[in-house]
């Protein structure tokens, strides 16, 4: 294997293995939502803060 | 014509020296009793030695630099030893190259080429290629593709020649090419030749015959292989598996399991409301959670939708925020709708534990005041406007998929980018390139 085929190789074995890291941690970069900083709920809203409502987005 | 088969003992590499007639210059003879034409390197006169003694063909009073690989240098190509004895500079208009005349008792002549840097090994055929197309030939099963026509001039000659050379000679030239070869065809009044070059890596001339790096050849000669070519073969194989793998493991580790489910009455005054669901288990070490809440009559308004997914033991929360918002109406265009009726967010990196599921939701309608749904529209009491929320686990992200299988296949295609901008570089210095329609005047 020529060595430019070996790195391609190697990089695809890698985005593999990170693919299959954030699969078992059900992790992803787009995900909408996560853990937050805060790190106790209290009534009110997520993460102790105040709800955030958001308006119509329609034309 | 230069000896092919191979003799019964090699000859001891000897070399003649003559004196040139017209500067006194030692001239040597490496190929003696097959040079018919010598250029002497130091004033540039053209000497025949055919019968033994030295006659001047064409005198010369310029001082000959030297060439790019001396004179009687040896290098081995493609398994043989070959010693340069001749060197020509040639040119078509602007356009100059080298060619080096190789010799070896057992194999014969060939060609060494240079042009722009780039190397070409030539063979003399002894045989004339099929005339395939108006624009190709065929050699040995393969095919090449025309590329130039002209006429070439010989601008310097020094050392040993086995045919009449003299400077100002000019031949017809056509050349077709193919990933590798060129096919090249010279024509004078006297007779047709053809010979087949193949290109030289720069690394192999080094090592060959000493000549000092060339870099990079841009435009590429014009039988140059692409550098990418090759290797997409092997680059689609290579990402092919590795977009197999990536599609057997979304199979495998994909889809979302619901267990979960509460309807939610949306209160009709439209104030802020709150709602927990729970407990929730979480069974796996991590786990994607997905919360997809429906609105099932929700028209010409909104649902704002925050949620918190509280540990029981710990209290860390992991918040996600969405909004289900639906309109229809109709303009000049005719009826439209816009938006859905439901909400599908995710919250990534759950750890296992028991969790309740916080819901803060606000319903909403389009304008109140002046509003096209004077009496309320889908938050009307009589329609009982609810939320259905349903919660979900899975370890897989869609998008995690798309970003591994661009990342896969990002090497791949900048491979192939590259493979066409030299294509389109190499293909462009063709006499017989399409050029481009001109816009028409009329």
């Amino acid at each position: 294997m020529d060595r430019r085929s070996f790195l391609y190789a190697l990089w695809s074995i890698g985005i593999l293995g990170l693919f299959l890291a954030a699969t078992s941690y059900g992790w992803s970069p787009f995900a909408d939502g996560g853990r937050t900083d805060s790190a106790a709920y209290s009534s009110g809203g997520h993460g102790g803060g105040h709800a955030v409502f958001y308006g119509p987005h329609h034309k | 014509m230069p000896p092919e088969a191979s003799l019964s003992a090699p000859p001891a590499p000897a070399v003649r020296a003559l004196s040139c007639p017209n500067c006194g210059g030692t001239v040597e003879l490496r190929a003696a009793g097959y040079t018919v034409h010598v250029g002497c390197q130091y004033c540039g006169s053209i000497l025949d030695t055919t019968d033994g003694l030295v006659k001047l063909v064409t005198q010369a009073h310029a001082a000959q630099g030297t060439p790019d690989i001396p004179l009687g240098t040896r290098g081995t190509l493609f398994g043989v030893e070959w010693e340069a004895i001749g060197y020509l500079r040639r040119s078509q208009d602007y356009y100059r190259w080298d060619e080096y005349l190789l010799f070896n008792p057992y194999h014969g002549y060939r060609w060494l080429v240079n042009a722009r840097g780039g190397w070409s090994f030539g063979t003399m055929l002894a045989r004339v290629p099929t005339w395939q197309t108006f624009s190709s030939y065929m050699l040995d099963g393969a095919a090449y593709t025309r590329f130039f026509a002209g006429t070439a001039t010989v601008d310097r000659v020094v050392g040993e020649f086995y045919w009449r050379v003299a400077v100002g000679e000019t031949v017809k030239t056509g050349d077709w090419v193919r990933p590798g070869f060129m096919l090249s065809r010279e024509t004078s009044d006297r007779e047709e030749s053809w010979t087949l070059n193949q290109w030289v890596p720069d690394r192999v001339m080094v090592r060959a015959f000493g000549v000092a790096p060339a870099g990079r050849v841009w435009p590429p000669l014009p039988h140059q292989p692409s550098p990418w070519g090759a290797w997409l073969g092997k680059g689609a194989l290579i990402g092919g598996i590795a977009l197999a793998f990536l599609l057997a493991l979304s199979i495998v580790l994909g889809g979302t399991t619901w267990f979960a489910s509460q309807a939610l009455p949306v209160a009709v005054d439209g104030r802020e409301q709150n709602a927990t669901i729970g407990p929730l288990h979480l069974s796996g070490r991590y786990q994607r959670v997905q919360v997809r809440s429906t609105v099932p009559r929700l028209e010409n308004g909104w649902v704002d939708l925050d949620y918190s997914l509280v540990d029981r033991r710990t209290q860390q929360v992991f918040a996600a925020s969405g909004a289900a918002e639906r309109y229809e109406g109709t303009d000049s265009d005719g009826p439209w709708t816009e938006g859905s009726r439901d909400s599908d967010v995710s919250i990534a990196a759950v750890p296992a534990g028991d969790y309740d599921l916080v819901v803060d939701y606000k319903g909403n309608r389009w304008s109140e005041n002046g509003t096209f749904y004077p009496d309320g529209g889908w938050m009307e009491p009589t329609n009982a406007p609810q939320i259905v929320v349903e919660v979900g686990t899975g370890t897989l992200y869609g998008s995690n998929l798309f970003l591994a299988a661009l990342l896969v296949a990002l090497p791949w295609v900048i491979g192939l980018v590259l493979h066409l901008r030299f294509e389109k570089a190499r293909k462009g210095e063709s006499d017989f390139q399409p050029k481009p329609s001109e816009g028409s005047d009329d």
